[in-house]
């Protein structure tokens, strides 16, 4: 089944860069862009570029019909989705199957089965991958309290439909379990139409640390290491760091074996992550939830591998064999990606779009970008606001930490307000270089950041 | 059949001194234009969208070079002309008729209001009626039964009736 023209349904530098993996393996392009998104990059990159619909994106990317129509009109025979948008959409994926265009990722059954955290919960339990003690669906208060009391304070109130941080509250203490059921079940039922939720047990001391599975249609299932995602901010992740540093080799082992069978016993076919949490303390790790499509930090885990995870996609999705086999694969190395966003870290991280009057980022040996922006390049103010993902190769963690301060002094950009001062201040923190971060970290640091350049 | 140069001559002072902005004659194998404030375009000035078939850029596309897709309507010589466009609110395909072998919604010469409907468009077996939104003569009709649209590309061409 091979592929000779590929819609890409998703915008900025993700679609630039499936537009890069296509063309390096032959693949025609047609970019299915918004009004806003005309003379993006992808749009000039793309063999074709097809304008689908307004610039809101609930009128344009998030339109199965349209991208679709589109797939059909202009002849495409695979569609790749990017991350967001439609990229966990079982419903987009069963629509490309029923019109015959092949959908660049997993199966329809098994983006359900991921997609829903408590499918997920019951999967990874069969395999024997370890769980936070926590909950099955709970739907009523008197049976969250009994299972709180269980489980012990502090615990964590999750979606059971939910993802990207939303629908998540912390109980610190017995008191606080009422309400923080009633918002946080709110809040499920507003962003997800469910209000099941689920309860774990809360890790104050922990880090985010990602499992890369490439899995193919003849049987084979390998893992590409993992990566450190602790420093987030609002659940949003801001810098990722391959390999996962400082863990002892047998729980990188059973992380990684965790993985790989998590993924072939539901028949994974494409590339996937399996996210997990490290309680520092105790230097126990859990499943947390695996996503079903490329990530945006997937070029750290390319940079220390040097293998196309894009590329492997598009062989997957072709019905080829993956090029590379686990006893081939070697870790060089380590890489940091800083994500660049047009925001302004100084105002509460407040989007900030708008025309790019200088954008010169830095170049050299061991550094990348990932990005679709240039100069007089308009930030929309429809989209996300990432603009830009530097990604820098160092022999290990501590060069690669002084290699990335180096290229973040050397980029230089005017017209929008950007996180990369914010970036610099993070790579300077005595904790970071110590290795000494968790998931909470970062929020104390954007605090300080904003404190430090105020003074 | 061949025009001499007196022929067209006496054309254009025919059209000088009508009331009459811009003309367009065929006779046979000959079609002339000629507009008293700028030359017409050319004939099949529909803004077909490129063939995927004929993938054109190999190089890395970095510089950027200017966009040759996702046609933005082109107004400027439209506007020259006085003339207004009708868009395609959504992307799909474009019916010119009710049913096949019908008489088409619109045909060039027909005057049409907001609430005329000009085709159908086709997403996804769903069919949506078209309405011009827009009202004036029918120029020129830019697209073919059965063509793929895009959001916002032009579908007719209406000379404003004043």
């Amino acid at each position: 089944m091979a592929l000779t023209r590929v819609l890409v349904a998703n915008r900025g530098e993700i679609a630039v860069r499936i537009i890069r993996a296509c063309r390096a393996m032959g693949l025609e392009t047609v970019a299915a862009v918004s009004v806003a998104d005309r003379d993006s990059l992808a749009a000039r990159m793309a063999d074709r570029a097809v304008c689908i619909g307004p610039a809101r994106s609930a009128d344009s990317y998030l339109r199965i019909d349209a991208l679709l129509a589109t797939a059909l009109g202009t002849g495409c025979d695979a569609v790749h989705p990017g991350y967001g948008f439609l990229s966990e959409n079982a419903d987009f994926a069963a629509a490309c199957d029923e019109n015959g265009v092949t959908f660049i990722g997993p199966s329809v059954e098994n983006i359900r089965q991921m997609g829903n955290k408590l499918i997920a919960r019951d999967i990874a339990q069969q395999v024997g991958v370890p769980l936070a003690p926590g909950s099955p669906r709970i739907s009523n208060f008197s049976k969250a309290r009994d299972i709180a009391e269980e489980i012990g304070m502090p615990v964590l109130f999750k979606a059971a439909a939910g993802g990207g941080g939303r629908g998540i509250r912390i109980v610190q203490s017995e008191k606080d379990l009422r309400s923080a059921f009633e918002t946080a079940s709110a809040e499920a039922q507003a962003a997800f139409g469910d209000n099941a939720l689920f309860l774990e047990r809360y890790i104050g001391n922990a880090r985010h640390v990602e499992v890369q599975i490439l899995a193919d249609r003849h049987g084979n299932v390998i893992h590409l290491g993992e990566r450190d995602c602790s420093l987030q901010r609002r659940y949003q992740k801001v810098l990722e760091e391959a390999p996962a540093f400082d863990l002892p080799q047998d729980m990188l082992n059973g992380l990684r074996a965790a993985a790989v069978s998590l993924a072939r016993h539901i028949g994974y076919q494409s590339a996937g992550t399996v996210e997990f949490i490290v309680d520092v303390e105790r230097q126990d790790f859990f499943f947390l939830e695996m996503n079903t499509r490329v990530q945006v930090e997937h070029p750290v885990t390319e940079t220390i591998t040097g293998v196309d995870i894009v590329a492997e996609q598009l062989r997957i999705a072709a019905g080829q064999e993956l090029s590379i086999r686990q006893e081939d694969v070697r870790f060089d190395g380590h890489a940091i990606e800083c994500r660049i966003n047009a925001e302004a870290p100084l105002r509460g991280f407040a989007p900030s779009p708008g025309r790019i009057t200088e954008w010169t980022p830095p170049e050299g040996a061991g550094i990348r970008l990932d990005s679709h922006a240039h100069e007089n390049y308009v930030v929309p103010p429809f989209y996300d606001s990432l603009v830009g993902k530097l990604i820098v190769h160092g022999r290990d963690r501590a060069d690669a930490i002084r290699r990335t301060r180096d290229a973040l002094d050397r980029f230089h950009v005017r017209g929008i307000d950007t996180t990369i001062p914010f970036q610099r201040f993070v790579l300077s923190r005595e904790n970071f270089l110590a290795g000494r971060i968790n998931t909470k970290w970062l929020e104390g640091v954007a605090d300080a950041f904003a404190e430090s350049e105020t003074v | 059949m061949k025009l001499t140069h007196e022929e067209v001559r006496q054309v254009l002072s025919i059209i000088s001194e009508s009331s009459f902005d811009s003309i367009e004659i065929k006779m046979g194998e000959i079609a002339i234009s000629a507009s008293k404030s700028g030359p017409l375009r050319a004939e099949s000035v529909a803004p077909a969208p490129p063939t995927p078939q004929a993938p054109a850029q190999t190089q890395q596309a970095e510089p950027p070079t200017p966009p040759r897709a996702a046609a933005a309507p082109k107004a400027s010589d439209v506007a020259d002309e006085g003339l207004i466009e009708v868009t395609s609110p959504m992307v799909g395909v474009f019916y010119i008729a009710p049913e096949p072998g019908a008489d088409p919604f619109v045909a060039k010469g027909d005057l049409i209001e907001p609430d005329t409907t000009v085709g159908i468009i086709e997403v996804m077996k769903v069919f949506t009626s078209i309405r011009a939104e827009k009202s004036g003569r029918v120029v020129r009709c830019l697209v073919e039964n059965g063509d793929f649209v895009e959001f916002g590309q032009p579908l007719l061409l209406l000379q404003p009736e004043s």
